[in-house]
């Protein structure tokens, strides 16, 4: 059954090779969403079976779909432990993303058939969509770090057509120009942690015993590494030790953070955001892009298990892009900046709960952030088109007029904010009660300042995460249609069944998807995606109180606002940095024009120099053969032919150096 | 030129070995399975056919237009035999069981036997030789139908390039020196017409610089090979017989440094890469591409053959230095091409950025080093090469290469856009497009050796990464502009020529494990003399 994973991964390939066939774009789309339903649907058969057969196996099972082994086809001389595979591995994890991404692609893409309508690049659109989400479900099914890598690279790739897609602006090039190469970073951060596990750890890999079923021990296995970490640590396998593990997890927490937008390689989300067509931000920002650096972690979190120091700093670093994503998100008017920042803040947290050893919880929230913010993306690609602005204040009165996307965006805001019993107020009170209880695997190493400031900074994001989401539907949504010049009311309304079906589907599914992960609860969602590793253990009823009522405090803080029974506080110019992201990007660009770009002809003034140096050099040469010339001929050719002349001439006095033959000079015989 | 003709004559009528075993160390073990008999003149007919073509070219009239058709057609016949051949080569290596460092195909005749010089006719390709074979032979079709529709003196152009790819093709598969030089200063004479006459205002410049750069590297490379013909027997310079020779530790550096220098010429390495710049912006778009996928790629195969091979104690001793150079290169190239507005040149930094990263495997001189800077050659010739190519459609088209005039062409041309993002993931390295493996093999290989180094190398190519992506957002997006309102988009003859470059990146990108053993096959030879060398 398990078999099933290798179509899960390679249907939407199918897809993508059987879009362009089809004349009419209308055919491509059907053949995307049909390839991407069938894998939906054999991802939760793979997943059900899963769930039905967890007790017999808790562990992972691979299938290995191609192998290369240098041992049989490369003799001798070429390093022999260099073992790659492709595979899929079925576990806890990977089945539940792949059924995640399949479905939130799925959705996204029949809303696509409907606000894409009358877009031209409608077939490169759905092919690019099918290939992203192939590429993300290959980084899911991932049993070693190199399939990871290719399919990162891949995944990247495909997101660089998707940002782009309105490529006739000059923005939305930019954008997508910045999102690759931002990203980039991080995947040279995994081909150079690749490169240093393999130079540090392959021998010891393959001196290990094989694993039951394979022929050879791939070197880049999660699964045997897995086993070799602690080892490692203490300093019993020759050549590594600590240093190299701290190392090495700081390599790949820069790529994870570099691909899930955390601060400071934030900022290519929000060229996402304001360029790329709705659906590709909701599925970049939630299943794929974003979701592949949580991911990464999560996946190769023994790791930083075995370091726990480079945990803490995982967990800082989000701690700090959660609250400084929750404020500068807080002190936004338009729509899509607001939802860039509170994706990097949501992404955040989930750093938080990785960095506290509750990686189950940040799954958790990574599957309920897929539903509420893709709901709410959705919900705003609909507003923007609606109302021709992105700036919520100019909007309102959508409640009355787009009943479906008004209502599914209050209800995807209310499971964000965190309001009890709606999705995001599960996953958010399992990471809080992950960092209350401390779940640290080695507590002893962080110290009690490091555990305050978490609290603190988790408890800050849950308040004014509760309050941005909900002021935006507020304004957005209710009151009256706004009366400016040149607008039309009657360009406010509903993009039909295909763009509100979806929308809705996910907002019932942030509202009613948590009660699959109450935390506290034996057989609950997190105990299943890392099934085989201990639970936690510990009262779950501390976080959940401290959820509910930071929550329900910051929904009526942001009903207050916008009722305005209650100011925000003037912040001056704090409140500006704010408003502007805290110009972090606008200093980077300062950085990359004065520091880089104004100064990069000197290298070609320098060349200029050198290359005047070499024509004397040359001449020099040939005007030493010259002595000897009697022939007139050509210019060109002469100082051609006295070139090769007198550097005959030089290269005979260095073999005859070398050699001894010449008095004085060179090694003797 | 005589003295080509000369081998012609003088290798033919004395076969010092005829029906040689073409793998004389696989027939020890009589039950493995012979292979068919191939004919052993399969290198001497792959390279001097297309020697011959230009020959025919030569007699044939162009004064009117079918009669200038017919010398397009002989010239891209010219250029598919040698391709067929080494398709039936490569196809044939591919089926064949291996064992370290053999050599295929060899021919080996008695040359000239004059006194202190016994130079031998010796050619073989290996795992090395034959993937660049396959690179050139390709690059040089491509070209021929690329420069279908010049038609200013076709006759002299496809003469020169014909004799071009015999140089090529005859340096990539000599086994001994004086043949080596004969072809590789073959090379120099049609590179200077090709450039000066069919290229831009400041070609002649450019072509004298090529000239005189090729002319000293000869002399340089000669130099090296009297050093190990003195110390062969009876003063042999065939790469058999001058492997076997153990220098004196100077003797072996200053060959090293020599041969360094000979091929850090063509390769290009900083400071000596100036021509390679000029060259490739000058040269008409088939010559740059040339210029740019096949001929620095022989220097870096000069390098792996002749600086590693021959003189392996200068590789184990100097490899800090080289690595240092390829870095100097990838930081170079990234800058110059930042700084760049005209498109071609920054294509010619960006190479240079490239061919570090060759340079980082040589300056390692392991095996998987080796193989992913053999694997890498082919992959990124056929990236920046395509590049280079739609460069030359769209300054055809667009009148201009300034990239503060180019924009928003993507409006007229979807297909060349697609094509050139295409070439430039290849360039780059994005997974599942030839030369994401050759990478990482480099980079595996590299790391252990050179770790700094190899560490800025991967720094270097992620920002030479932005360049190309800015250089496609600068070309190609934003808002259609008025002067290029009525441009086309690729012709099918372009298509036909560009797609399948496209293609071939894909296919090697995909099954990159496919060339592997044969290259690996040819490394070995190299490798086994860097550990064994003193």
């Amino acid at each position: 059954m398990y078999n099933l994973a290798w179509a899960v991964v390679l249907l939407p390939l199918g897809g993508f090779l059987f879009a362009f066939l089809p004349e009419s774009p209308r055919r491509a789309a059907q053949v995307c969403i049909t390839f991407t339903g069938a894998a939906f649907v054999l991802a939760m058969v793979v997943l059900l079976y899963r769930v039905a057969h967890v007790r017999d196996n808790p562990y992972q099972s691979m299938v290995t779909f191609w192998t290369f082994d240098p041992g049989t086809k490369l003799q001798g001389g070429f390093i022999s432990d260099f073992h790659a595979q492709l595979g899929v591995v079925v576990d806890g994890l990977s089945v539940v993303m792949m059924a995640v991404v399949a479905f939130t692609s799925l959705v996204i893409q029949v809303y696509a058939t409907g606000f894409m309508r009358r877009d031209d690049g409608y077939t490169r659109h759905f092919g690019a969509m099918v290939l992203a989400t192939f590429a993300m479900l290959g980084v899911v099914a991932s049993p070693n770090l190199l399939q990871m890598w290719i399919f990162w690279g891949v995944l990247g790739a495909v997101a660089y057509v998707l940002v782009g897609h309105w490529w006739q602006r000059e923005e939305a090039a930019s954008a997508a120009r910045r999102m690759l190469l931002v990203t980039g970073i991080g995947d040279g951060a995994l081909l150079l942690a690749l490169v240093f596990l393999f130079s540090k750890l392959a021998s010891s890999v393959a001196s290990l015993p094989a694993a039951p079923g394979q022929a050879i021990n791939d070197p880049f296995n999660f699964f045997t590494l897995e086993k070799l970490w602690p080892a490692v640590m203490g300093g019993h396998v020759a050549g590594s030790g600590p240093r190299t593990l701290i190392l090495l997890s700081l390599l790949l927490l820069l790529a994870a953070v570099a691909k899930s937008a955390l601060l400071p390689l934030h900022g290519w989300l929000r060229g996402v955001f304001e360029e790329a067509p709705a659906p590709v931000t909701a599925l970049l920002s939630t299943v794929t892009m974003t979701a592949a650096g949580v991911f990464l972690i999560a996946r190769i979190h023994p790791l930083f298990v075995a370091t726990p120091h480079v945990l803490s700093v995982v967990a800082v670093f989000g701690a700090v892009t959660a609250v400084v994503g929750a404020a500068v998100a807080l002190a936004q008017h338009d729509i899509r900046r607001l939802l860039a920042w509170s994706t990097t803040s949501q992404f955040g947290l989930m750093f938080v709960a990785l960095g506290v050893g509750a990686s189950g919880a940040a799954i958790f929230q990574l599957v309920a952030h897929a539903w509420f913010k893709g709901a709410l993306i959705l919900g705003a690609g609909s507003l923007v088109t609606a109302y021709r602005t992105t700036d919520i204040r100019e909007m309102g009165g959508a409640w009355q007029t787009m009943r479906t996307t008004s209502r599914a965006m209050l209800a995807a805001a209310a499971s964000a904010a965190g309001v009890v019993l709606l999705a995001g107020f599960w996953s958010l009170s399992s990471i809080t009660a992950g960092v209350l209880r401390n779940e640290f695997p080695n507590s002893g190493h962080v110290s009690d300042a490091v555990k305050v400031v978490l609290i603190v900074c988790v408890a800050l994001t849950t308040l004014l995460g509760a309050i941005y989401p909900l002021r935006m539907v507020f304004t957005a949504t209710l009151g009256d249609l706004p009366k400016r010049r040149g607008f039309q009311p009657q360009r406010v309304r509903e993009l039909g069944r295909r763009v509100t079906g979806p929308t809705a589907l996910l907002a019932v599914l942030a509202t009613v998807g948590g009660f699959m992960g109450v935390p506290g609860v034996r057989a609950t969602f997190t105990n299943f995606v890392f099934s085989g590793r201990p639970p936690g253990t510990g009262s779950a009823v501390a976080g959940l109180l401290v959820t509910a009522v930071l929550g329900l405090l910051g929904a009526n803080i942001a009903w207050a606002l916008h009722r305005g029974t209650i100011k925000a506080p003037d912040l001056g110019r704090a409140g500006a940095m704010l408003a502007e992201g805290l110009r972090i990007d606008d200093a980077y660009d300062w950085a990359v024009h004065h520091g880089l770009i104004r100064h990069a002809h000197l290298v070609e003034r320098v060349d200029a120099v050198d290359a005047e140096v070499l024509d004397e050099l040359g001449q020099g040469v040939a005007l030493a053969a010259e002595r000897g010339r009697r022939w007139q001929i050509g210019r060109v050719d002469a100082v051609t032919i006295s070139a090769f002349a007198g550097a005959a001439l030089v290269a005979g006095a260095i073999v005859l150096g070398a050699t001894g033959h010449l008095p004085g000079v060179g090694a003797t015989r | 030129m005589t003295n080509l003709l000369h081998v012609i004559a003088q290798a033919a009528p004395l076969p010092i070995n005829p029906g040689a075993p073409t793998n004389p160390a696989a027939p020890t073990a009589p039950t493995t399975p012979t292979a068919p008999p191939f004919p052993t003149v399969l290198l001497t007919a792959l390279i001097f056919s297309a020697l011959a073509c230009a020959l025919i070219i030569l007699f044939l009239p162009e004064r009117t237009k079918d009669e200038r058709g017919r010398i397009r057609i002989m010239g891209l016949v010219g250029t598919l035999i040698p391709l067929l051949f080494t398709l039936g080569g490569l196809n044939f290596q591919m089926g064949q069981e291996f064992s370290g460092g053999t050599i295929s195909f060899e021919e080996k005749h008695s040359w000239i036997d004059a006194f202190p010089i016994h130079a031998t006719y010796h050619l073989g390709v290996d795992g090395i030789s034959l993937p660049l074979l396959l690179l050139s032979t390709v690059a040089f079709t491509v070209a021929a139908i690329a420069a279908w529709r010049n038609d200013s003196r076709p006759k002299l152009f496809y003469v020169l390039l014909l004799i071009l790819e015999t140089g090529v093709n005859g340096t990539l598969c000599s086994l001994d020196y004086v043949l080596f030089s004969v072809f590789w200063a073959m090379e120099l004479v049609p590179t200077f017409l090709l450039i000066s006459i069919w290229g831009g205002t400041r070609s002649a410049r450019a072509a004298q610089r090529y000239l005189v750069n090729g002319a000293i590297s000869v002399a340089l490379l000669l130099g090296a090979a009297m050093l190990l013909a003195f110390k062969s027997e009876q003063g042999s310079f065939d790469f058999d017989l001058t492997n076997t020779v153990t220098l004196v530790k100077a003797i072996g550096y200053a060959g090293f440094w020599l041969t360094f220098a000979a091929f850090a010429l063509r390769l290009p390495v900083v400071p000596l890469h100036t021509w390679m710049i000029d060259a490739a912006s000058e040269a008409s778009p088939a010559v740059a591409f040339l210029i740019t996928s096949v001929l620095t790629r022989i220097g870096a195969y000069g390098m792996i053959r002749i600086c590693l091979g021959a003189f392996p104690g200068g590789a184990g001793r100097f490899g800090f230095v080289l690595a240092v150079l390829a870095v100097v290169g990838t930081f170079w190239g990234f800058v110059g091409a930042i700084g760049q507005s005209d498109v071609r040149r920054l294509l010619a930094y960006s190479t240079l950025g490239q061919m570090s990263v060759v340079l980082l495997a040589i300056s390692v001189g392991q095996a998987i080093a080796l193989n992913g800077a053999v694997l890498l050659m082919v992959a990124s010739g056929l990236g920046t090469g395509l590049l280079v190519l739609l460069t030359g459609t769209i300054e055809d088209r667009a009148r201009t290469r300034d990239l503060h005039r180019l924009g928003g062409l993507a409006w007229q041309m979807p297909r060349l856009t697609a094509l050139w993002i295409a070439g430039g993931l290849t360039a780059i390295g994005v997974p599942l497009f030839a030369g994401f493996a050759a990478e990482f093999m480099v980079f595996t290989g590299s790391f252990p050796v050179h770790r700094w180094a190899t560490v800025l190398v991967m720094l270097g190519m992620l920002l030479n990464t932005g360049v190309l992506l800015w250089t496609i957002q600068r070309i190609f997006f934003g808002p259609a502009k008025e002067a290029f309102a009525r441009i086309k988009d690729a012709t099918t003859l372009e298509l036909f020529y560009l797609v399948p470059l496209a293609g071939l990146a894909l296919l090697l990108g995909v099954f990159p494990g496919r060339l592997l053993p044969i290259i690996n096959n040819g490394v070995l030879s190299v490798v086994s003399r860097v550990n064994g060398g003193s």
